[in-house]
């Protein structure tokens, strides 16, 4: 017999009844941010490449996870109903009458105006539950507990900032309440975000994947940061510089705030890699925010790596914009000693020898 | 300064213009050095990309694929936009070629690009600028193009064409074995970081494969192509083999039984291929077993990989399940019930195994 991948004998009627359907032993969360207008989906599960099966998501549509006796279809009939303007409960209503299997399955969804509805099918093995609630729905089967999907909502709830950022801290809450019964194989974070001029974040604004790991939760907190300190900073800077064209200064000064977010969660974690240090670092340099974490942080970034002279540069570069013009021209003579034929570093330090104009 | 993640120090001087000018983020302007193939089947209706990068999360920039519509990678100094822009060209009936036309006219760094498209019907293109850093370059053959930049020397994308035109079967293996010659070609100049296999392919019943037929990520790892070879082969062992089985009743609910053949041929591929890696991967051997079982196809393979299923973990009793069900569809109902009763033995409350029992007792299938 067959079931999900390395699923117990929990779901012995399914196989008994030779339905084709993957089981996915999961939690997840569906989310949505009226003002940023990011909608999306955070799901581990003890099955193989999460990613593949339950979250979907599509800017300006809504979010939608589907899983348990995974009906994969309900992802993309769910956002084409969303499309044409359908509310979430609607959608969870007619995908589930419309699907003979429907007491195995378990759905959650929320539409783009934050209207959340969820489906957890009687024969969903236990324990199968949800919590919905404005901007979001919890899901979850063959857990350990109610606790998995509680604790999952107070920490969404609870934890300030980004959403993606809310989004783990439910998952983190998820699995330190029992999560799965069965253990841990995959996750998966994916956002989207509105964008005239980036179409690309419409249907990948955040999109990672771990396929299949011991710890995938701890593995997708990994590849989060890395993408946090890079594609995400850049990301931010694009949307602050679209808010301002539009005027809304309110909206663009929040963006760059992520970025200093980012790097004071960089710093609190006591972060070691020293590339994620720099971006983040180098990004709050060039606008001009957040220098004094700034500064902790290519000051550690130097540490880490005392002979790079992208991570000097970084460093002297902020030394310049905090004022400090002598301490700015001792780092970026350093990286010039280590790198003398490099014209970028000869430019920087007549630059920081110059003053004045930043 | 910042670079791409984890750039060797030695090609600071590249990103320079990305620092210099503080013309905007300075991340905008990143040298993605990658490797890729876009490619279309035309018995099955695949459109895929898959690729390989020393760029964090190459999944995530560089494929962009539409059942139906086309498949397409951006690459090099990346304008990721170029991806859904391209697609939704495609959408509207545009050959591969007006695309790339109409890409180069509004693209205002367009010396700085990489891109391979290739249309649902088949039209594949590749545009290498000028200013991509070299050894960069790439080339197109009927229904692919292959395509990449700061590699060691052309061997590199020759070897991935000629690895696509010579690999049998299934669009992913065509297309992984194509990534496995570029990296023995030697590959990318600045090493490995993150691969990514993706491929759509349009249905009606299941319409999931338009969008996800197959996505596989490698986002951060010091080999990411054999990463994915290894996701790959537990992917093809059992997500794919249900799909394969999909396609097969589609296929024959339209009359289209020759097709119908080739999908469940597929999963007796899966499965060979299985058997002669000697996979340990007992839910992989269990998944394959069972799906053939049940369909009554390759039975001889389904009791060979429940079999070793079977030894690697004896006490499995889904997989002895699979086993005596495998023996059974074969014609051999006394070792089935033989199997089963061992089962029984291990799970003493199970329905489900009595009546399993039950059913092999009275003899052959139905």
């Amino acid at each position: 017999m067959i079931h999900g991948r390395r699923l117990g004998a929990a779901a012995l009627v399914l196989s008994a009844l030779l339905i084709p359907a993957l089981a996915h032993a999961t939690f997840s969360i569906v989310a949505y941010d009226s003002t940023t207008q990011e909608l999306g989906v955070a799901v581990q599960s003890r099955a193989f490449s999460v990613a593949e099966a339950v979250p979907w998501a599509e800017a300006g549509v809504g979010g939608i996870a589907t899983q348990a006796s995974t009906n994969e279809s309900f992802g993309p009939l769910g956002l084409d109903m969303l499309r044409k303007g359908m509310a979430a409960p609607d959608v969870v209503r007619a995908l589930v009458d419309s699907d003979s299997g429907q007491t195995h399955r378990q759905l959650g969804v929320v539409d783009v105006h934050g209207a959340s509805a969820a489906h957890t099918g009687k024969d969903c093995s236990s324990w199968a539950g949800h919590r919905t609630g404005y901007g979001y729905s919890i899901q979850g089967n063959i857990l350990a507990g109610e606790a998995v999907v509680a604790d999952m909502e107070r920490a969404f709830l609870n934890t300030p900032g980004e959403l993606a950022a809310r989004l783990l801290a439910a998952l983190d809450a998820g699995q330190a309440a029992g999560g799965d019964k069965r253990g841990m194989q995959s996750a998966a974070i994916l956002v989207v975000r509105p964008s005239d001029e980036f179409p690309e974040y419409r249907t990948r604004y955040i999109d990672l994947h771990v396929e299949d790991s011991k710890s995938p939760i701890q593995e997708l907190r990994r590849v989060f940061q890395i993408h946090e300190a890079t594609k995400l900073a850049e990301a931010h800077l694009r949307y602050a510089e679209a808010y301002e064209k539009a005027g809304r200064k309110d909206l663009a000064q929040m963006e760059r705030t992520r970025v200093g977010e980012a790097l004071k969660r960089a710093l609190a974690r006591g972060e070691n890699d020293a590339s994620n240090l720099n971006g983040l670092a180098w990004t709050c340099a060039e606008n001009g925010v957040f220098l004094p974490e700034a500064l902790q942080a290519a000051e550690r970034a130097v540490k880490l790596e005392p002979k790079d002279t992208g991570i000097l540069d970084t460093l002297a570069e902020i030394h310049f914009k905090m004022g400090d013009q002598a301490k700015a021209v001792e780092v970026e003579s350093r990286a010039l000693a280590l790198a003398p034929n490099d014209s970028y570093l000869t430019q920087q330090l007549a630059r920081f020898r110059a003053g004045g104009a930043k | 300064m910042i670079r791409p993640h984890r750039v060797p120090s030695f090609l600071a001087g590249a990103l320079v213009l990305a620092c210099a000018g503080f013309a905007g983020p300075a991340l905008a302007i990143q040298q993605t050095s990658t490797f890729s193939i876009v490619a279309y089947d035309s018995v099955t209706q695949e459109l895929g990309v898959a690729v390989q990068s020393k760029y964090f999360s190459v999944g995530t920039a560089v494929p962009w694929v539409k059942a139906g519509v086309g498949a397409v990678a951006t690459q090099a100094n990346v304008n990721v936009a170029l991806g859904p822009q391209a697609l939704a060209l495609l959408a509207t009936g545009m050959s591969s070629a007006d695309v790339m036309r109409a890409l180069a006219a509004t693209d205002t760094s367009w010396a700085g690009r990489q891109v391979g498209i290739v249309d649902a019907q088949g039209r594949a293109v590749n545009w290498t600028g000028p200013r991509c850093m070299d050894w960069a370059g790439g080339e197109t053959g009927p229904g692919f193009a292959v395509q990449g930049n700061i590699l060691a020397g052309p061997a590199v994308t020759a070897g991935m064409a000629k690895a696509y035109r010579e690999t049998k079967g299934e669009m992913a293996e065509r297309l992984i074995a194509a990534l496995e010659a570029a990296q023995a070609a030697g590959g990318d100049k600045r090493g490995m970081q993150s691969a990514a296999l993706m491929i759509m392919r349009p249905s009606t019943t299941h319409p999931q494969y338009n969008t996800r037929y197959i996505d596989l990520r490698i986002e951060d790892h010091k080999t990411p192509i054999k990463e994915l070879r290894r996701v790959w082969n537990i992917f093809e062992g059992f997500h794919l083999a249900n799909a394969h089985l999909d396609f097969a009743d589609e296929y024959d609910a339209e009359g289209r039984h020759d097709l119908a053949r080739l999908e469940r041929d597929r999963v007796g591929e899966s499965m060979q291929r299985a058997l002669k890696r000697n996979d340990r991967d007992v839910s992989l051997l269990n998944g394959l077993a069972w799906a053939c079982a049940t369909h009554d196809m390759f039975l001889g393979d389904a009791v060979e990989a429940a079999k070793r299923g079977s030894a690697i973990e004896p006490r499995n009793v889904d997989v002895l399940d699979t086993l005596a069900e495998a023996y059974f569809r074969d014609g051999q109902a006394a070792k089935a019930v033989e199997v089963e009763k061992r089962a029984a033995s291990i799970d003493t409350k199970s329905v489900y195994l009595k009546q399993q029992i039950e059913r092999f007792q009275k003899g052959p299938v139905q």
